[in-house]
């Protein structure tokens, strides 16, 4: 056995899932290699260090009141059931409306969108939502500039995007390892900021 | 209360059982998203979202798993969510190099083993997140490819990285 299937096989050792034939091999390599011997020691140290480091330590600052605020925005509910269908009809709905919405919608000039808004979340869904709402109050404080109707259209579009985001999390709490899910949420988060993006900056405009 | 019959009243809306829930557990989500993001205030906005998703998606939790269990994956997700986003619009380089630590993100909490949380603060972001989700939480590199999006010998390739970074910290 040469040092890197030494290595390779350092952890499945330590974890004792190693084949016996597998085992000997590596012993015996240890026995003989200074390198690979400290390799073990470093690696039986460190896994033994990281599976006992603290499982919690408290937030330095109050974050409770934080999420409580938004708690009220979302009632508790038994989950949604999950219509795939409906959302990709959904989906496609949204993708269909969202240019001749947005190519109908405001020619007034208005206040400039808030430098940021939307065009740059951090890391988080409290970003999102933060820019989805500072997004969303551009486009109310210019809704006298609107052509009649245009802000229920807007409302309804945005109602099928909100829809579709709360049952891709749905569907994404009752399988939260699902990579295709994630990504589709994330995908109509974006889809639901590029929108009011938009509009934003035609009302602006 | 036992944490299951907090779980059970606030899945009945019971939001007072919710904050006691909260108080019973906070500690571990922030542990994680800290050791996670390497940096405080994305920890905390970790932490509020996976409690509001929490809040959210309690109704679906039934009990086939650990409360924590489902607690830590949920915590995960909304990390690799956030992660996936930020990558995908580029709104930050995150790439650190060995001298480059970010100490300050790690409480210095007594009884903490400061040098290694302090090192893993350091890693780059993805050899931290495997890092942190193999051996410190104990996933296998099947699910911490499923759950990141990557191929299994990334998940090792980064396993590998941060190991042999951590060394170099840690022999410092």
């Amino acid at each position: 056995m040469n040092c890197p299937d030494a290595v390779e096989r350092l952890d499945a050792y330590l974890a004792r899932t190693l084949s016996a034939e597998d085992s000997a091999g590596l012993e015996q390599h240890l026995l003989a290699c200074e390198a690979c011997r400290g390799e073990f020691r470093f690696l039986r140290t460190l896994r033994s260090e990281a599976s006992g480091l603290p499982s919690g330590f408290p937030p330095e600052r109050d974050l409770w009141s934080g999420i409580a605020a938004r708690l009220r925005e979302h009632p508790a509910r038994p989950a949604p059931v999950w219509h795939r269908t409906w959302f990709l009809a959904a989906a496609a709905v949204v993708l269909v409306t969202l240019s001749s919405v947005v190519t109908a919608a405001m020619l007034a000039r208005g206040p400039a969108v808030p430098a940021g808004a939307g065009s740059e979340i951090s890391l988080t869904e409290t970003a999102y939502r933060r820019a989805a709402d500072d997004l969303w109050q551009v486009v109310q404080s210019r809704r006298d500039k609107l052509a009649p109707g245009t802000l229920e259209v807007i409302r309804h579009n945005l109602q099928i995007i909100d829809t579709a985001i709360e049952e891709t999390e749905a569907a994404l709490a009752k399988d939260p390892g699902n990579l295709v899910v994630a990504n589709l949420l994330w995908a109509t988060y974006e889809r639901k900021l590029d929108f009011l993006r938009r509009a934003a900056d035609d009302v602006a405009s | 209360m036992p944490v299951d019959e907090l779980v059970h009243a606030a899945q009945r809306g019971d939001e007072t059982a919710f904050k006691a829930l909260y108080d019973a557990v906070v500690d571990r989500v922030y542990a994680l998203s800290l050791r996670l993001t390497a940096n405080r205030t994305e920890a905390e906005e970790c932490t509020q979202d996976v409690f509001v998703q929490v809040w959210r998606r309690l109704g679906t939790f039934r009990g086939d798993s650990a409360f924590t269990t489902w607690l830590h994956r949920l915590t995960v997700n909304v990390f690799l969510t956030g992660r996936r986003a930020a990558g995908r619009r580029q709104a930050r380089v995150v790439s650190r190099e060995l001298n480059d630590l970010e100490v300050a993100a790690v409480p210095a909490v007594p009884g903490l083993r400061l040098d290694l949380e302090q090192a893993i603060a350091a890693l780059p972001l993805g050899a931290r997140t495997v890092f942190v989700l193999h051996d410190v939480e104990g996933y296998q590199h099947q699910e911490i490819a499923t759950m990141s999006g990557i191929a299994e010998g990334t998940s090792k390739a980064q396993l590998f990285r941060a190991r042999r970074l951590l060394r170099e910290l840690l022999d410092r």
